[in-house]
Protein backbone atom coordinates (compact mmCIF):
# COMPACT_ATOMS: atom_id res chain seq x y z
CA UNK A 1 0.00 0.00 0.00
CA UNK A 2 1.14 3.54 -0.79
CA UNK A 3 1.43 3.97 3.49
CA UNK A 4 4.22 1.06 3.42
CA UNK A 5 1.45 -1.00 5.29
CA UNK A 6 1.67 -4.49 4.15
CA UNK A 7 -1.58 -5.85 3.20
CA UNK A 8 -2.29 -10.06 3.22
CA UNK A 9 -5.54 -11.56 1.86
CA UNK A 10 -6.88 -14.62 4.08
CA UNK A 11 -6.67 -18.19 2.02
CA UNK A 12 -9.50 -20.03 4.15
CA UNK A 13 -12.15 -18.91 6.56
CA UNK A 14 -10.96 -17.85 9.84
CA UNK A 15 -12.41 -16.14 13.17
CA UNK A 16 -10.79 -13.68 15.23
CA UNK A 17 -11.95 -12.38 18.42
CA UNK A 18 -15.20 -14.70 18.04
CA UNK A 19 -16.04 -13.31 14.66
CA UNK A 20 -16.09 -15.08 11.14
CA UNK A 21 -14.26 -13.63 8.35
CA UNK A 22 -14.34 -15.30 4.89
CA UNK A 23 -11.68 -16.43 2.59
CA UNK A 24 -10.28 -13.73 0.44
CA UNK A 25 -10.49 -11.03 3.95
CA UNK A 26 -7.88 -8.29 4.08
CA UNK A 27 -5.81 -8.60 6.57
CA UNK A 28 -3.11 -6.15 8.31
CA UNK A 29 -0.76 -7.62 10.83
CA UNK A 30 -0.55 -5.37 13.20
CA UNK A 31 3.51 -6.15 14.05
CA UNK A 32 3.79 -3.24 11.79
CA UNK A 33 3.54 0.37 12.52
CA UNK A 34 0.08 1.14 11.87
CA UNK A 35 -2.60 -1.25 13.31
CA UNK A 36 -5.29 -1.54 10.61
CA UNK A 37 -8.78 -1.17 9.81
CA UNK A 38 -9.71 -3.04 7.23
CA UNK A 39 -12.73 -2.98 5.07
CA UNK A 40 -14.33 -5.93 3.68
CA UNK A 41 -17.34 -6.75 1.53
CA UNK A 42 -18.62 -7.65 5.10
CA UNK A 43 -17.43 -4.77 7.20
CA UNK A 44 -14.86 -3.58 8.70
CA UNK A 45 -12.37 -4.56 11.47
CA UNK A 46 -9.17 -3.87 13.31
CA UNK A 47 -6.90 -6.13 13.03
CA UNK A 48 -4.92 -7.42 16.52
CA UNK A 49 -3.99 -10.67 15.94
CA UNK A 50 -0.26 -10.78 15.53
CA UNK A 51 -0.43 -14.95 14.85
CA UNK A 52 -1.83 -14.54 11.33
CA UNK A 53 -0.24 -17.81 9.76
CA UNK A 54 -3.66 -19.65 9.70
CA UNK A 55 -5.15 -16.92 7.85
CA UNK A 56 -2.47 -16.07 5.33
CA UNK A 57 -0.45 -18.53 5.04
CA UNK A 58 2.26 -16.66 6.23
CA UNK A 59 4.58 -17.48 9.13
CA UNK A 60 4.02 -14.97 12.10
CA UNK A 61 5.93 -11.90 12.81
CA UNK A 62 7.03 -11.04 16.26
CA UNK A 63 4.12 -9.63 18.60
CA UNK A 64 4.72 -5.82 18.80
CA UNK A 65 6.20 -5.51 22.00
CA UNK A 66 8.80 -8.01 21.35
CA UNK A 67 10.12 -6.95 17.69
CA UNK A 68 13.17 -5.97 19.87
CA UNK A 69 14.03 -8.97 21.24
CA UNK A 70 13.18 -10.68 17.91
CA UNK A 71 16.02 -8.47 15.93
CA UNK A 72 18.53 -9.54 19.30
CA UNK A 73 17.51 -13.18 18.66
CA UNK A 74 18.30 -12.91 14.76
CA UNK A 75 21.28 -11.04 15.22
CA UNK A 76 22.51 -13.53 17.68
CA UNK A 77 21.53 -16.71 15.15
CA UNK A 78 23.92 -14.73 12.33
CA UNK A 79 26.88 -15.38 15.20
CA UNK A 80 28.47 -18.74 15.19
CA UNK A 81 27.69 -21.32 17.91
CA UNK A 82 31.51 -20.50 19.27
CA UNK A 83 31.19 -16.49 19.33
CA UNK A 84 27.77 -16.88 20.98
CA UNK A 85 29.01 -19.21 23.69
CA UNK A 86 32.32 -16.67 24.18
CA UNK A 87 29.72 -14.07 24.85
CA UNK A 88 27.05 -16.25 27.15
CA UNK A 89 29.07 -17.53 29.68
CA UNK A 90 30.38 -14.95 32.25
CA UNK A 91 31.76 -16.07 35.66
CA UNK A 92 30.12 -13.94 38.45
CA UNK A 93 30.86 -14.61 42.09
CA UNK A 94 27.67 -16.03 43.88
CA UNK A 95 27.88 -15.98 47.84
CA UNK A 96 27.32 -19.43 49.52
CA UNK A 97 26.68 -20.65 45.82
CA UNK A 98 30.27 -20.49 44.89
CA UNK A 99 31.96 -21.35 48.34
CA UNK A 100 31.64 -25.37 48.40
CA UNK A 101 34.01 -27.68 45.57
CA UNK A 102 30.80 -30.13 45.66
CA UNK A 103 27.66 -30.29 46.47
CA UNK A 104 24.48 -32.64 46.27
CA UNK A 105 20.77 -33.03 47.17
CA UNK A 106 19.04 -36.44 47.44
CA UNK A 107 15.82 -34.40 45.67
CA UNK A 108 15.19 -31.70 43.49
CA UNK A 109 12.65 -30.24 46.62
CA UNK A 110 15.57 -30.51 48.91
CA UNK A 111 17.97 -28.23 46.32
CA UNK A 112 14.94 -26.08 46.17
CA UNK A 113 14.85 -25.47 50.37
CA UNK A 114 18.08 -25.65 50.54
CA UNK A 115 18.52 -22.31 48.13
CA UNK A 116 16.02 -20.95 49.98
CA UNK A 117 17.29 -21.08 53.33
CA UNK A 118 20.98 -20.32 52.40
CA UNK A 119 21.22 -18.19 49.69
CA UNK A 120 20.29 -14.64 49.62
CA UNK A 121 17.41 -13.25 48.51
CA UNK A 122 19.01 -11.24 45.90
CA UNK A 123 20.52 -13.95 43.95
CA UNK A 124 16.70 -14.72 42.88
CA UNK A 125 16.86 -18.38 43.97
CA UNK A 126 14.11 -17.94 46.11
CA UNK B 1 35.65 -20.62 35.63
CA UNK B 2 33.44 -19.62 32.66
CA UNK B 3 32.57 -22.34 30.49
CA UNK B 4 33.98 -21.91 26.61
CA UNK B 5 32.99 -23.10 23.41
CA UNK B 6 36.14 -25.54 23.25
CA UNK B 7 35.24 -26.85 26.44
CA UNK B 8 31.49 -27.54 25.62
CA UNK B 9 33.23 -29.90 23.10
CA UNK B 10 35.23 -32.04 24.99
CA UNK B 11 32.26 -32.12 26.89
CA UNK B 12 30.05 -33.41 24.16
CA UNK B 13 33.06 -35.91 22.86
CA UNK B 14 34.19 -37.16 26.20
CA UNK B 15 30.26 -37.86 27.21
CA UNK B 16 29.51 -39.25 23.71
CA UNK B 17 32.68 -41.45 23.97
CA UNK B 18 31.40 -42.90 27.00
CA UNK B 19 27.78 -43.11 25.77
CA UNK B 20 26.20 -40.83 28.55
CA UNK B 21 22.60 -39.99 27.88
CA UNK B 22 22.06 -36.48 28.92
CA UNK B 23 21.14 -33.26 27.16
CA UNK B 24 21.72 -29.57 27.87
CA UNK B 25 18.88 -27.79 30.05
CA UNK B 26 18.42 -24.35 31.33
CA UNK B 27 19.97 -21.43 29.71
CA UNK B 28 22.88 -22.80 28.76
CA UNK B 29 20.52 -24.85 26.57
CA UNK B 30 19.37 -21.97 25.58
CA UNK B 31 21.58 -20.40 24.55
CA UNK B 32 23.34 -23.70 22.59
CA UNK B 33 19.73 -23.18 20.43
CA UNK B 34 20.75 -19.31 20.28
CA UNK B 35 19.12 -17.39 23.06
CA UNK B 36 21.62 -14.05 23.57
CA UNK B 37 21.73 -14.08 27.08
CA UNK B 38 24.56 -14.89 29.98
CA UNK B 39 24.97 -17.64 32.70
CA UNK B 40 27.91 -19.09 34.43
CA UNK B 41 27.43 -22.56 34.66
CA UNK B 42 26.11 -25.43 32.21
CA UNK B 43 23.59 -27.59 33.10
CA UNK B 44 23.34 -30.99 32.41
CA UNK B 45 19.93 -33.37 32.36
CA UNK B 46 21.45 -37.17 32.81
CA UNK B 47 19.38 -40.00 32.02
CA UNK B 48 18.88 -41.30 35.75
CA UNK B 49 20.39 -45.39 35.58
CA UNK B 50 23.11 -46.37 37.63
CA UNK B 51 25.53 -47.49 34.08
CA UNK B 52 24.65 -43.90 32.69
CA UNK B 53 25.91 -42.86 35.79
CA UNK B 54 29.18 -44.71 35.89
CA UNK B 55 29.91 -43.75 32.47
CA UNK B 56 29.38 -40.15 33.66
CA UNK B 57 31.94 -40.88 36.21
CA UNK B 58 34.69 -42.14 33.65
CA UNK B 59 33.70 -39.15 31.52
CA UNK B 60 34.29 -36.13 34.39
CA UNK B 61 37.39 -37.66 35.46
CA UNK B 62 38.56 -37.75 31.77
CA UNK B 63 37.32 -33.73 31.42
CA UNK B 64 39.71 -32.96 35.03
CA UNK B 65 36.77 -33.24 37.62
CA UNK B 66 38.23 -33.94 40.97
CA UNK B 67 35.40 -36.91 42.32
CA UNK B 68 36.37 -38.58 45.33
CA UNK B 69 34.53 -42.20 45.86
CA UNK B 70 32.15 -40.84 47.63
CA UNK B 71 31.23 -38.25 45.16
CA UNK B 72 31.41 -40.70 42.08
CA UNK B 73 28.87 -43.22 44.08
CA UNK B 74 26.33 -40.18 44.21
CA UNK B 75 26.69 -39.73 40.73
CA UNK B 76 26.04 -43.31 39.86
CA UNK B 77 23.17 -43.74 42.51
CA UNK B 78 21.60 -40.47 40.53
CA UNK B 79 21.00 -37.83 43.49
CA UNK B 80 18.47 -35.68 42.12
CA UNK B 81 21.09 -32.43 41.88
CA UNK B 82 24.70 -32.67 42.01
CA UNK B 83 26.83 -29.20 41.59
CA UNK B 84 30.42 -29.77 40.56
CA UNK B 85 33.29 -26.56 41.09
CA UNK B 86 35.87 -29.34 41.46
CA UNK B 87 36.68 -29.26 37.64
CA UNK B 88 37.85 -26.78 35.26
CA UNK B 89 34.25 -25.42 34.95
CA UNK B 90 31.38 -25.44 36.77
CA UNK B 91 28.46 -27.70 35.96
CA UNK B 92 25.20 -28.86 37.66
CA UNK B 93 24.17 -32.31 36.81
CA UNK B 94 20.05 -32.51 37.53
CA UNK B 95 18.75 -36.26 37.36
CA UNK B 96 14.92 -35.09 38.09
CA UNK B 97 14.16 -31.58 36.67
CA UNK B 98 11.10 -29.70 38.13
CA UNK B 99 8.72 -29.72 35.35
CA UNK B 100 9.45 -32.51 32.74
CA UNK B 101 7.65 -35.73 33.40
CA UNK B 102 10.35 -38.11 32.09
CA UNK B 103 14.30 -38.40 30.54
CA UNK B 104 13.05 -40.32 27.84
CA UNK B 105 10.23 -38.11 26.95
CA UNK B 106 12.58 -34.68 27.19
CA UNK B 107 15.17 -37.39 24.91
CA UNK B 108 12.49 -37.53 22.33
CA UNK B 109 11.81 -34.26 21.93
CA UNK B 110 15.65 -33.00 21.57
CA UNK B 111 17.12 -30.95 19.48
CA UNK B 112 20.92 -31.34 18.36
CA UNK B 113 23.14 -28.51 17.82
CA UNK B 114 26.42 -29.06 15.96
CA UNK B 115 25.93 -32.54 17.91
CA UNK B 116 25.33 -31.00 21.47
CA UNK B 117 22.45 -32.79 22.60
CA UNK B 118 19.99 -29.77 23.75
CA UNK B 119 17.01 -30.04 25.58
CA UNK B 120 13.47 -28.71 23.25
CA UNK B 121 12.62 -25.40 24.31
CA UNK B 122 9.44 -25.87 25.53
CA UNK B 123 10.54 -28.29 28.22
CA UNK B 124 13.30 -25.62 28.97
CA UNK B 125 10.65 -23.33 29.99
CA UNK B 126 8.31 -26.34 31.17
CA UNK B 127 11.38 -26.58 34.00
CA UNK B 128 11.66 -23.17 34.95
CA UNK B 129 8.11 -22.40 35.45
CA UNK B 130 7.79 -25.21 37.60
CA UNK B 131 10.87 -24.23 39.32
CA UNK B 132 9.25 -20.77 39.76
CA UNK B 133 12.52 -19.02 41.41
CA UNK B 134 12.42 -15.52 41.17
CA UNK B 135 15.16 -15.85 38.64
CA UNK B 136 12.82 -17.62 36.57
CA UNK B 137 10.06 -15.59 36.76
CA UNK B 138 12.25 -12.68 35.25
CA UNK B 139 13.41 -14.31 32.00
CA UNK B 140 10.41 -16.75 31.10
CA UNK B 141 8.43 -13.68 29.08
CA UNK B 142 11.60 -13.49 26.62
CA UNK B 143 12.63 -17.08 27.00
CA UNK B 144 8.68 -17.93 25.59
CA UNK B 145 9.28 -15.36 23.10
CA UNK B 146 12.70 -16.58 22.16
CA UNK B 147 10.80 -20.08 21.82
CA UNK B 148 7.99 -18.27 19.35
CA UNK B 149 11.41 -16.90 17.35
CA UNK B 150 12.76 -20.12 16.95
CA UNK B 151 9.78 -22.03 15.77
CA UNK B 152 8.86 -19.75 13.46
CA UNK B 153 13.02 -20.28 11.99
CA UNK B 154 12.37 -23.74 12.34
CA UNK B 155 9.12 -24.15 10.65
CA UNK B 156 10.68 -21.76 7.90
CA UNK B 157 13.61 -24.17 7.10
CA UNK B 158 11.29 -26.67 6.72
CA UNK B 159 12.17 -28.38 9.95
CA UNK B 160 9.85 -30.40 11.49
Amino acid sequence: MKAGVVVHRAIAPSTVQDKQYSAGSFVVKSAQFVVGVVTTPFGCYAQRMHDARGVTGEEPGPPPDQAAWWEEFAAAARRPLATRLRYAFIHTYKPVLDDARYRSFETTADYRTWCKAALPDWLGYH
Amino acid sequence: MPFEYRQAQEVRDALAREGVRYLFIGKSGAILLGYPDTTQDADLFVEKAPANGAALVVALRTLGFDLNAEQASEIVRGKDFVQLKNGPFDLDLIFAPDGIESFAAAWGRRIEIEAFPVCHPDDIIASKVAANRAKDRESLPRLRSFRDYWMTQQRRSGTP
